[in-house]
């Protein structure tokens, strides 16, 4: 971009991986019935009172400890005010001048990082929808524990804002803190972008964009914002305080609300709520929790099994990948074949039938013990593949899917003899062929048998048979 | 005494619009006049010495064992959810259009 | 003969021997109500058929051999703030005319666990904001001893129905008086505990910070036995505090106040209150002395930030706390609009504009103003300070003397309609209850004498955190030792 410096900062909403929500006893679910998610504190039934979940303080703790923040010993919970039909209470608790956590760095290019400003800790609310008799308010997703990761803005590409996600998901799912699938809503991310001359420090006026529900939208909608703002300011224009909305099926961001006057959310720190005083011990026990995160684990796969930076880049993206290839590991798979079939068939077939690791019908014992009968020649490449086929459609073990599919060797040569003779019955040019020296023409009745047996027959076995046949008939 | 900020006509509509209170003409100026009143009393706390004696507070503080354990319940039925809403349909609570400010 | 002179102790043990029925006590209190609340107005609404079904099980119960719980038969008033499962609780708002609690409040819930009946909701200040009971929504509630007087708030109905003998407790709640003010006005005991002694899940919020459970009865005996069955930590309120030690057998241990020092702020008991009421305290100051009390003159000069720094806390919170009231999830919602045509900023206000009285929307302006953007800092920041500031004059106040002792009300009842158009005036009023609520400390108003023209004077007692026991203790002794409580109105 010539003649502007872009500047960024993003807001990121995770959804913390709870049972119930933040203040409630009521189930979290990404569906159901409306309303049939909603405890009388989602709806801030006078009388209620709020009950704060400790499972999401500690995936919070855990989050900010991943990117690296520091956890506050003193923090309170807030009320931000604004009336709308998806907020029953009038006002949202979350966390304001005393939050959870400050600080901390996310990875956004080769030596580059983005500092993050805090983390804090706050419910989610409901839903609406438009229909002809008014707006429907369904409450199921009221009172969801977030945590909301505010960055500096120190990200100077769109590219870099991709960056800055996918490391940010990868480390918080590594953390056991969230899926983070931005589709089904549980990271969300707002941007604010601006635009300076090169050379300035003085920042331009941002704008807000919201609606961004993929990584991928987040950088076009950013793309895109950077030449409005740049056309703008080229043409003498100024850009206006604003939050716009992306509308990723045009590949346009459209006006939503100018940003004049900023809202008054007469934050009061929540008197309902006494503040939240954590100790070193705490801090300490949710660290232990975390583990290994997404780069250690990498230099690790690479000193230990000597993988290529590709395969343990792949086997790090999610904590459950790299421990799924582990246990298959410690099962006695070969590491570089265990990558191979976990990434490059095990993830692609359960993505097809929306299954995940957790799910897998392949468990990594069983995935270990197909490998090993591939190595040990009881499967060919080719069963192997019907093997794999056939475990993911039912929980069984290997060596039982080989009996069900009839897939077991045949290397008994009493059993081939038959077929060995049919196939020199239907090709005795080429039984003469090989009696007349003619070795390559061995192939061809091989594979007639291994056509007849479906490639159960034991390679061994059979040459041998197939050559004494031919021997004892010429 | 500092002066007391004055309660003017536009700080009244921005205080009715943050309330959501409609503040018909008729009302304007006895409620200005109270509140005038009201927030002239109170600003004797801005000149006020509250040097703090010492750092223990009276608040009190909540520890994470303190906490509720992260356990589901049943919630209870949507028709409880719903028993006390003026207006519903589809399982919903209904509200007027939404418009944006 | 009727139940009803009865005190809350005498009245559960004659039932738990088997000498009355609870079916007689609700009858007798159900008689009662009729025949004289159309006079004061002080209830509601009476839960007669439930209590009349809790009666018939109780002496079921009795009869099957069971032992019944501590308040064995014991009829209860309730405010109008606190959720009775089933039942229309409306914090005398008309925004809540219709709304039904899905549950028992935590501290409704705990005395019925001890076998009490829960007699009917009484009448309020709306949202618990007024110091007369006048800003309810449904009736003008009047103080037993006056037909013109109020009854003081915001629990006003509370108040009257145990002084007019038509319960021997009645629950209310104390955010800045609204217990121990009602308490003195009408001539009967009521107590505010420490804060968070007394869970407030179930009980519909005005000012978070400073809400507290309480209770009126006819003695610090009867107020002591409530506090035993109320108090304990409730996982749903976080404010709540650990289960205390009982305190109903520290009211034994003790028949004088020898070795008891009594602290007399001088804030407190001075400027702006009416003779006849400063004579009646100095009285009562005398009184103890005779029963072996030190008397101590002692200081709080932060008191004179009292009122300001209430009233900024309290309405920042109740803006807060009321925000919810929008006509979307419950309660009502203000007629001629269709929610297909208007928009939802349209409804929610004119709906707030209606269902909320003056006083209310007064306070939710003033709440609003104190914690918005500019002003928040010079007026709601100020607040926290004057309330921190207090708390610490307190706590140094209280390593001189074991009690603090003022009057509860500068004055006693005024006219109804008196000061109705001075917001200033009637927050001023509040000046020697508010303290105690900002401190969170536990307080009590016992009555002490009375004015010329018969109008009840309460004392109010104060002691330091925890120490609600210690309280109900000195009020205990000196009750043994007076007659002032023992004085009925003439219905």
């Amino acid at each position: 971009m010539t003649g502007y410096t872009t500047v960024i900062g993003l807001e990121v909403h995770v959804q913390l991986g709870t049972e119930s929500k933040l203040f409630s006893p009521a189930p979290v679910a990404a569906l159901g019935a409306p309303n049939t998610r909603v405890h009388h504190v989602d709806i801030g039934l006078p009388g209620v009172l709020p009950r704060p979940n400790l499972r999401a303080i500690e995936l919070a703790t855990r989050a900010a400890l991943a990117i690296g923040g520091e956890i506050q010993l003193y923090s309170e919970f807030a009320r931000k005010h604004y009336f709308y039909p998806d907020l029953p209470k009038g006002y949202q608790i979350s966390q304001f001048d005393l939050p959870l956590a400050l600080g901390g760095s996310v990875p956004i290019g080769t030596n580059r990082t983005c500092r993050i400003h805090r983390l804090h800790v706050e419910e989610d609310a409901g839903k609406l929808t438009h229909s002809a008799i008014g707006t429907l308010v369904d409450l199921n997703r009221a009172g969801v524990a977030l945590a909301e990761i505010v960055s500096e803005p120190d990200i100077r590409d769109p590219r870099e804002a991709h960056t800055f996600l996918r490391h940010l998901r990868e480390v918080i799912r590594f953390a056991g803190v969230s899926d983070c699938d931005m589709e089904l809503g549980s990271m969300r991310c707002d941007a604010n972008i601006s635009l300076m001359p090169v050379g300035s420090d003085t920042f331009g006026t941002k704008v807000e964009l919201k609606n961004l529900n993929s990584i991928k939208m987040v950088q076009r909608a950013l793309e895109y914002e950077e030449r409005r703002q740049t056309a703008m300011l080229a043409g003498g224009g100024k850009v206006i305080s604003e939050t716009r909305g992306w509308h990723d099926e045009i590949g346009e961001s459209r006006s939503m609300r100018s940003k004049e006057n900023a809202p008054d959310y007469r934050y009061l720190p929540d008197p309902d709520l006494p503040p939240l005083v954590v100790d070193e011990a705490f801090i300490a026990a949710q660290r232990a929790q975390i583990g290994e995160l997404p780069q250690q684990r990498r230099d690790r796969y690479q000193e230990a099994y000597g993988l290529s930076g590709q395969d343990v880049t792949a086997l790090a993206q999610d904590r459950k990948v790299g421990d799924y290839f582990e246990t298959a590991v410690a099962a006695g798979a070969d590491a570089k074949a265990a990558c191979n079939w976990l990434i490059e068939d095990l993830l692609p077939a359960l993505r097809t039938r929306h299954l995940d690791l957790d799910t897998s019908p392949i468990t990594p014992s069983a995935l270990a013990e197909l490998l090993a009968l591939l190595a040990d020649k009881t499967l060919t490449q080719k069963t192997s593949r019907l093997v794999f086929e056939h475990l993911l459609s039912s929980v069984v073990s290997p060596k039982q899917a080989i009996a069900d599919l009839g897939l077991g060797r045949i290397a008994d040569p009493a059993e081939l003899q038959p077929l060995v003779n049919e196939a020199i019955a239907e090709k005795p040019e080429a039984a003469r062929a090989v009696a007349e020296g003619k070795d390559r023409a061995i192939d061809a009745l091989k594979g007639l048998v291994m056509r007849k047996t479906r490639g159960r027959a034991d390679p061994e076995v059979l040459d041998s048979l197939l050559r004494t046949t031919i021997a004892g008939n010429s | 005494m500092p002066n007391p900020p004055p309660i003017d006509d536009a700080l009244l509509a921005h205080l009715g619009e943050l309330a959501r209170i409609s503040l018909p003409k008729q009302r304007q100026a006895e409620l200005r006049g109270k509140l005038q009143q009201l927030v002239a009393a109170f600003s004797s706390l801005g000149e006020a010495d509250f040097d703090m004696c010492d750092g223990d507070s009276a608040r009190q503080i909540i520890t994470p064992d303190e906490l509720r354990e992260d356990r589901a319940e049943t919630p209870p039925d949507v028709s409880e959810v719903l028993a006390n809403s003026p207006q519903t349909a589809a399982d919903c609570f209904v509200v007027a259009r939404v418009v944006e400010p | 003969m009727s139940t009803l002179p009865l005190t809350a102790t005498a009245l559960s043990q004659a039932i738990r021997q088997g000498d009355i029925t609870a079916s007689d006590v609700a009858k007798d209190c159900l008689a009662r109500i009729a025949s004289i609340d159309g006079k004061v107005s002080a209830f509601c609404e009476t839960f007669t058929q439930r209590i009349t079904e809790q009666a018939a099980a109780l002496d079921n119960r009795k009869q099957a051999g069971e032992v019944l719980g501590a308040l064995a038969g014991v009829p209860i008033a309730s405010k109008d703030n606190l959720l009775v499962a089933n039942q229309t609780i409306s914090a005398g708002s008309r925004m809540l005319s219709t709304f039904r609690g899905p549950f028992t409040a935590t501290s409704l819930a705990r005395l019925e666990d001890q076998d009490a009946m829960l007699l009917g909701r009484t009448n309020m200040d709306e949202f618990g904001m007024g110091s007369t009971t006048e800003t309810s929504a449904w009736q003008k509630t009047r103080n037993p001893f006056g037909d013109n007087l109020v009854p003081g708030g915001s629990s006003g109905g509370s108040a009257v129905a145990v002084s007019a003998d038509m319960c021997p407790i009645a629950i209310g709640s104390d955010t800045g008086g609204s217990v121990r003010q009602p308490a003195a006005l009408c001539g009967v005991s009521g107590l505010k505990p420490t804060y968070g002694r007394v869970p407030r899940y179930g009980l519909i919020a005005y000012a978070s910070s400073l809400d507290c459970v309480g209770a009126i009865a006819r003695t610090a005996e009867d107020l002591a036995l409530w506090l035993d069955c109320a108090s304990g930590q409730d996982p749903a309120d976080a404010t709540s505090l650990p289960t205390p030690p009982t305190v109903a057998q520290l009211l034994q241990e003790r028949s004088d106040l020898k070795g008891v020092r009594i602290g007399v702020p001088r804030a407190l008991n001075g400027e702006g209150i009416d003779e006849e009421v400063l004579a009646a305290t100095q009285a009562t100051t005398a009184h103890m002395q005779e029963l072996g009390a030190t008397i101590v003159e002692c200081d709080l000069p932060s008191a004179k930030h009292a009122v300001p720094a209430y009233y900024l806390l309290a309405t920042a919170e109740a803006a807060s706390n009321l925000a919810r009231y929008d006509g979307v999830h419950y309660g009502w919602r203000a007629a001629n609009n269709d929610s297909s045509r208007q928009s939802s900023i349209e409804t929610t206000t004119q709906t707030r504009s209606e269902g909320f009285g003056s006083e209310v929307q007064l306070r939710i302006l003033l709440g609003t103003f104190a914690s918005s953007y500019g002003y928040s800092a010079q007026f709601y920041d100020r607040a926290r300070m004057a309330r921190r500031a207090l708390q610490h004059e307190f706590q140094a106040t209280f390593k001189q003397c074991d009690a603090l002792l003022c009057p509860t009300s500068p004055t006693a009842a005024p006219q109804l309609g008196d000061s109705e158009d001075d917001p200033l005036a009637r927050y001023l009023w509040d000046a020697l209850t508010v303290p105690a609520s900002l401190a969170g400390i536990p307080a009590l108003s016992i009555p002490c004498g009375n004015t010329n023209d018969g109008r009840p004077i309460g004392v109010q007692l104060m002691a330091p955190h925890h120490q609600d026991g210690r309280l109900l203790q000195l009020a205990h002794v000196f009750q043994a030792h007076s007659e002032h409580h023992l004085r009925r109105p003439q219905l």
